[in-house]
């Protein structure tokens, strides 16, 4: 259930559709079809416990001779006690639990971040299983502490060969596929130190029978230990939260041992990691803030002040808020695609009527053959960031979202031309060309069931459409999803929506579609670029592209495919105060970051062409009137405005075969 | 005010990896070489992680050992997870190998223990791609799209000279 299988699905080798099966869990919520899920037997109750129900059996090392060796104690950093006030009702007996026993409360610490951990993957609806912590909580602090580290000659009971241990073991209760009641039990532990290096925090090795994908055991290792101290870069150091004191010298870099842990338990149950957007980093374009932090993502974010981290650096000793949202403890927060991957993985007697699903194909060149390894993803259209659903479409083409609440999604599909871990069987399985042009089986329903603002323009909302990766200096690291398409489709609790997708990586024999967008201010040209751009409309600024106002829009379509063109773009999400009528109606209207305004020939709305885009390449310009208002930005204190064009063919007096630009991001200041 | 939203660094979780640019990858690495993978060993030890032993035979070394500790032309990589066909231990994010696989790998010699690992697991890891007589190609997390294996080395190479 990791990346290692879900190459399988992006292999080359599977364009003939060879039944090379997929993990669930590759994508977090991708299920069914072809798939071998991996995940715990489902079967009745066992040894006196549900199915699925994980129960803690701690073992603790109070044990003086042995101080400090236990993964949630901190060697050098204060101890607290003013952890956060939602304390869970385990916790309760938990601390009743260490004051009997008289145990350093420093480990208690690290037991709340596993309860808590473990209780937002409870919390998820629709699932059978659960972390059960309450009932079958034994603290045992008989458990003898192997001599000292790095040795790591310790042992764990109930794993062979292993008798003590310092960590926690969760007891798996569960019938295996044999019959017989297991006890595996799953250790977390920060002992074994030998398959880390600079740059992995934590691992969770996952043990399957290999034909069925039934979850034998699986075991939580984190980077950490005494070492870490040292400061040997592959030491990693864990924190509690917001208790932890950001003087503490000892190192400037933290994780945040909650997220880590809710994370690596997600593996526990099956889960793989999740690709969507703004997991991989990107969120620059989702109007500047990243609100999509699915906890399965693969990466720990970056420590960048207005970017922080989710594990690393100042957002694991100051709770960030950007925005009105706090994105420091993000792991913490199982999004809509963690639980509906929980859930469909196990999922309860009311799941299947609870919950709707999207389901369908990917095609390419002329619906011939079949295209797996496709990045599809869903968001609702009303929460397009927070509820935004992912998947890769498998061997025969075929992908399948399942847990998805009722409501709109726009679908988009993207090739993922990031592919670190090929399968075994694609010796190298590069990805879709970053340019192959995606669109639609169908009509495009969004370009013909247009909502209306007050305003009585037509919009729908807008996300990022890109998986752009970006550095520092501005630079882009990796690039994928030049082009895709969007749909708009519904869906309905217990039924399965169909959304087929095609994929032309041929356009026009020689040249695939390339389409860019340049904006910049009036009467001047700005960059073409197949890449997102900024532009700047500060002087002064490294991205200035000339003063706020008219903007022009350059939209050209290097493959000469396109009859129409849409221009539709967004505001950042910025706290202003608007006091003048026009900004009065946006906010009215609805949450102006969450406005795009779409026009086309047959749609004039908010932003007017001035020019038209013919099926040669062409430039277009285009006034926004609200880009250009000077009473709007008056009031404004800084504007991030997301541009996107849209082009597309038109057949039949309808449009489709949609193609979209790069994304381009407009700053200006005053 | 861009610059600050734009920063971006580098860890992974398996799995929790740190995301890190192509300049901190290749001064982390104690060798980076292009090589084929000879042979891989499932190993399910009685304690610690299962993990597969890679035999290298190694075509380049693209950042020679600094210390002089690795040379040759054949080398041993511990990657986590195994499988021996009837079990299976994955783990997020580590790459499989298969015999034959022409790969660039980013290398850490563990302090203490002194076997190779893999930086970054799959981030680290990078696959060569030979089609014909079309240029040899190479993807991964920081190869540019369409570049050839040798346009990627002699990138890495100039970082090293200018990280060591």
């Amino acid at each position: 259930m990791n990346l290692l299988t879900s190459r399988v699905a992006i292999a080359f080798l599977s364009f003939a559709a060879v039944g090379m099966p997929a993990r669930a869990g590759d994508e977090v919520s991708c299920h069914g079809m072809d798939q071998v899920p991996e995940r715990w037997p489902s079967s009745t109750a066992c040894s006196g416990h549900n199915l699925h129900d994980f129960h803690f059996e701690v073992s603790v090392l109070d044990d003086d001779s042995c101080p400090g060796h236990t993964f949630w104690i901190f060697p050098g950093l204060p101890v607290h006690t003013d952890c956060e006030s939602a304390i869970p009702t385990t916790l309760v007996d938990l601390n009743a639990a260490v004051q009997t026993l008289a145990l350093d409360p420093e480990w208690v610490l690290g037991l709340q971040s596993i309860i808590r951990a473990a209780e937002h993957w409870n919390d998820v609806a629709g699932c059978d299983f659960a972390f059960n912590l309450v009932p079958t909580l034994r603290l045992s602090a008989s458990h003898v502490c192997c001599q000292f580290f790095p040795s790591m000659i310790c042992s764990c009971a109930g794993e062979p060969g292993l008798s003590t241990c310092p960590g926690l073991h969760l007891h798996d209760d569960y019938v295996a596929s044999t019959g017989s009641c297991s006890g595996a039990v799953t250790t977390i532990t920060a002992l074994d130190n030998t398959m880390f290096e600079a740059f992995v925090l934590a691992m969770t090795p996952v043990e399957t029978i290999t034909a069925t994908g039934e979850i034998i055991d699986a075991d939580i290792v984190l980077s950490g230990g005494p070492w870490m101290e040292t400061n040997d870069h592959y030491g990693k150091t864990f924190c509690n939260g917001p208790a932890l004191d950001p003087l503490n010298p000892k190192s400037e870099t933290f994780y945040d041992i909650e997220g880590a842990l809710t994370h690596e338990l997600g593996h526990v149950l099956g889960l793989g990691h999740d690709l969507s957007d703004s997991s991989h980093g990107n969120g620059l374009f989702d109007i500047g803030v990243p609100s999509h932090f699915p906890t399965m993502f693969p990466y720990a974010q970056s420590t960048g002040f207005e970017f922080p981290a989710v594990f690393q650096g100042k957002a694991c000793t100051e709770n960030v808020d950007i925005y009105g949202e706090q994105i420091g403890y993000a792991a913490r927060t199982l999004e809509w695609t963690d639980k509906a991957a929980a859930a469909a993985t196990y999922p309860d007697a009311g799941f299947g009527t609870s919950y709707g699903s999207i389901a369908g194909t990917v095609t390419r060149d002329g619906s011939a053959l079949v295209a797996p390894g496709v990045h599809i993803v869903a968001s609702a259209s009303n929460d397009y960031d927070g509820a935004r659903f992912t998947c890769l479409s498998l061997s025969g083409g075929a992908y399948r979202l399942d847990g998805l609440p009722a409501g709109s999604y726009y679908m988009y599909a993207e090739p993922v031309n990031w592919i670190s871990d090929p399968s075994p069987g694609c010796p190298l399985c590069p990805s879709w060309p970053a340019d192959a042009y995606f669109s639609f089986g169908s009509l495009p329903s969004w370009f013909s069931a247009l909502q209306q603002d007050c305003l009585g323009n037509p919009f729908v909302v807008p996300k990022s459409f890109t998986i752009d990766y970006w550095n520092g200096a501005g630079e882009m690291l990796n690039e994928a999803g030049r082009a895709c398409a969007v749909q708009l489709v519904s869906v309905t609790a217990g039924s399965t929506t169909a959304c087929d997708f095609r994929l032309d990586t041929n356009m026009d024999s020689t040249t695939s579609m390339t389409a860019r967008l340049s904006v910049s201010a009036d009467g001047l040209s700005g960059t073409l670029s197949t890449r997102g751009l900024i532009a700047s409309l500060d002087p002064g600024d490294a991205n200035f592209v000339g003063a706020a106002g008219k903007l022009h829009f350059q939209v050209e379509d290097q493959a000469r495919k396109g009859a129409g063109v849409a221009i539709f773009s967004s505001w950042g999400r910025v706290p202003f105060p608007i006091t003048d009528a026009l900004g009065a109606q946006l906010i009215t209207c609805f949450n102006p970051s969450k406005a795009l305004y779409l026009t086309g020939a047959s749609t004039p709305a908010g932003i007017s062409f001035i020019g038209t885009l013919g099926p040669m390449s062409g430039l277009l310009d285009v006034t926004d009137p609200y880009m250009a208002n000077g009473a709007y930005r008056n009031h404004v204190r800084y504007k991030n405005a997301f541009v996107q064009a849209a082009i597309f063919d038109v057949v039949g007096g309808v449009p489709m075969n949609i193609v979209l630009t790069n994304p381009v991001n407009v700053w200006f200041t005053h | 005010m861009l610059a600050g939203i734009l920063l971006l660094s580098g860890t992974a979780f398996g799995t929790v990896i740190r995301r890190a640019s192509l300049t901190e990858y290749v001064a982390q690495s104690t060798v980076i070489v292009h090589a084929v993978v000879l042979k891989t060993t499932p190993v399910f030890p009685e304690r610690g992680m299962p993990h597969t032993i890679v035999e290298l035979a190694v075509l380049d070394w693209v950042k020679s050992d600094p210390e002089g500790r690795l040379s040759g032309t054949t080398l041993q990589v511990l990657v986590p997870g195994a499988s021996d066909g009837i079990t299976t231990s994955t783990v997020a994010e580590s790459p499989a190998f298969a015999e034959a696989d022409e790969v660039v790998l980013f290398l850490y010699r563990h302090p203490e223990r002194g076997h190779l690992l893999i930086n970054g697991l799959s981030q680290g890891t990078y696959r060569v791609f030979r089609q014909g007589t079309a240029p040899v190609l190479i993807t991964g997390l920081h190869a540019e799209k369409d570049e050839s294996i040798e346009a990627f080395k002699s990138r890495v190479r100039k970082l090293a000279t200018e990280t060591r």
